[in-house]
């Protein structure tokens, strides 16, 4: 019920943006973080709801992972609007809802399981879910580069694609200590104490690593001047496809030992 | 003359792999043989690669080492060629900020140095991991190397409600030259047992059902599947248990009929039937635990690699929140 409502918050936080956006004005709207923030209290509600009834913390699952992904990008949406510090906020708003709003689909939809089930052994550990909630907060951070970058390669505005910019380095470089420690650091000791190997190049962890080498290339490519710009955009906007390749694709398309989750 | 041509020779070097740039090219070379990797299933037979793929894409797979990826010189070269850029780059870099007086940022010094033992202990677990499989019932002591000797107490399968399995727990005790050194220690799955340089990690079960008959004479028997119980001019061999779940009276037991060494087909029996001149007493299921016990000389290089690195990263943002661009 929780994630109906917050995917029907989120929808009309959408469309307040859109109609702002066609607006063609540089102030972000007035309204639609205060649907934002309520989405994302619902979602994070929905993964302590859960998390009481199984005794644990709730993200062990697709549907439960998918919740919380979407609830922090809507949360950090809502941070960033309060700040209205940047011109491009409104696209940004705009697009990146739409990430949560389509992340939340997904959840709904039946390649996600909503039965609320207790961690089987394995996943029964600290830095599971350690792992599991750094790299989402870390990839939520990628998403709002994802749409950054987009908008930087479409705008012609010079002063635009600045701003985008400078927002999509700064969203990496919040995200990619957030995800590193997450995906790979956390990861890899929750690995070791479970099976006795810190790395075992399944296909899960060879794409984590994947992703994490692009965006390592894009923070690189800050340093070469005539990297910056176009090439950063793109490897930022590669960066998130593998992003989530590494979350859906790897699942529905290669197999390995994370296929819970 | 001499002198100054290897020293030009090493400044080249030294220069080459000093560069950014070539950190980003290795970076996406690494990248893309990865992502090609994952979509070649690794480490088969042979005859998967030929049934699978059409004979040059097999030939090419087999030449490059893409059926074993993470071991192929396509790997292994561009990784080797990372490591040294990534050595130069962290001296170099380290020893401009201590020589000239610019801000004292060590975030990406030790974050890179953290990388590098994380690759360093990464060749040395390849080289020097050794792992082994034990499976062991109740009762049952193995030794180990290095004087160790391993007893398991007791191993329980505890299920949820629903039957989703909850935990494994192998008690064990672990002797170090006839001492006691760990009374009852609870290995599970999360939660190995270090002895001395080796851990024991709780990795598999199995069940295996027991039956019990008596003869006439009131003499127990223990069988095991695949046991024969001779009936005159006809034998059952025991088979399998059908778990009544309500009550374990009712258990339904699966037999083979052999008639002159030719298998007739199953037969069910329950508790309390009679088999010629014995009787059907009870069944019962014993559970022995898999436990992997795993060498890493890796294990401490990678460790800090991974404490460095976490240090560096966050030390790196923390400095540079300061900073307008940020």
């Amino acid at each position: 019920m929780m994630p109906t409502i917050a995917f029907f918050m989120l929808s009309i936080a959408a469309v307040i943006q859109i109609f702002f956006l066609l607006k063609k004005t540089d102030k972000p709207d007035p309204f639609s973080h205060y649907f934002l923030l309520a989405g994302a209290l619902l979602l994070l509600a929905t993964n302590i709801q859960r998390s009481i009834q199984i005794n644990f913390v709730a993200v062990t699952n697709t549907f439960e992972s998918l919740v919380f992904f979407s609830g922090i990008i809507a949360l950090l949406l809502y941070f960033y609007r309060i700040q209205k510090k940047w011109k491009v906020l409104q696209f940004i708003l705009f697009g990146s809802t739409i990430v949560a709003l389509i992340l939340l689909a997904i959840a709904s939809s039946p390649i996600a399981p909503k039965d609320i089930q207790p961690p089987i052994p394995a996943l029964q550990s600290m830095w599971l879910v350690l792992h599991v909630t750094f790299s989402f907060i870390g990839e939520s951070f990628f998403a709002l580069s994802f749409i950054t970058a987009i908008y930087y390669l479409l705008t012609k505005d010079a002063e635009k694609k600045l701003n985008a910019d400078r927002l999509t380095y700064t969203a990496i470089a919040i995200g990619y200590p957030i995800y590193t420690a997450g995906a790979l650091i956390f990861g890899a000791i929750w690995a070791e104490s479970a099976w006795g190997s810190y790395w075992s190049w399944d296909p899960k962890e060879t794409w984590a690593l994947i992703t994490w080498l692009v965006y390592t290339a894009y923070l690189h490519s800050r340093l070469v001047k005539s990297l910056r710009g176009k090439i950063s955009a793109i490897l930022a906007i590669v960066g998130f496809v593998f992003t989530i390749f590494t979350f859906f694709g790897v699942n529905f398309v290669l197999s390995g030992l994370h296929s819970y989750g | 003359m001499s002198n100054n041509t290897s020293k030009n020779w090493a400044g080249g070097i030294f220069k080459f792999f000093r560069s950014v740039k070539l950190a980003i090219v290795l970076i996406l070379i690494i990248t893309l043989t990865a992502i090609i990797s994952t979509f070649i299933p690794q480490n088969k037979d042979l005859v998967f690669y030929t049934e699978t793929y059409n004979s040059f894409a097999t030939w090419l797979i087999l030449t490059t080492g893409f059926n074993n990826f993470f071991r192929s010189f396509i790997f292994i070269i561009p990784s080797v060629l990372f490591f040294i850029n990534l050595f130069v780059c962290t001296f170099d870099r380290l020893k401009g900020r201590l020589q000239r007086k610019a801000k004292k940022r060590f975030g990406p010094d030790i974050l890179h140095i953290g990388l590098l033992l994380l690759i360093i202990g990464g060749m040395i677990t390849f080289l020097g991991r050794t792992e082994a499989f034990v499976r062991m019932e109740e009762g049952e002591t193995i030794n180990l190397t290095g004087g160790y000797t391993l007893t398991l107490k007791n191993f329980e399968f505890l299920k949820y409600e629903n039957g989703r399995p909850k935990d494994w727990i192998s008690t064990v005790d672990l002797n170090k030259n006839g001492q006691l050194i760990k009374d009852s220690y609870s290995i599970e799955v999360n939660t190995p047992l270090k002895a001395g340089n080796k851990k024991i990690y709780q990795i598999s079960y199995t069940s295996k059902n027991i039956l019990f008959i008596s003869d006439s004479s009131n003499t127990i028997y223990q069988l095991k599947p695949g046991q024969l119980i001779p009936a005159g001019d006809y034998g059952l061999i025991f088979n399998d248990i059908i778990i009544d779940p309500s009550d374990s009276e009712k258990n339904t037991i699966i037999f083979e009929k052999w008639v002159n060494n030719k298998g007739e087909g199953p037969v069910s029996l329950s508790i309390a039937d009679k088999i010629d001149i014995y009787t059907i007493i009870g069944t019962d299921t014993k559970l022995s635990t898999g436990l992997q016990i795993v060498s890493d000389p890796g294990y401490y290089t990678v460790l800090i690699g991974l404490i460095l690195l976490t240090i560096g990263l966050f030390l790196t943002y923390y400095q540079k929140l300061g900073d307008d661009i940020l």
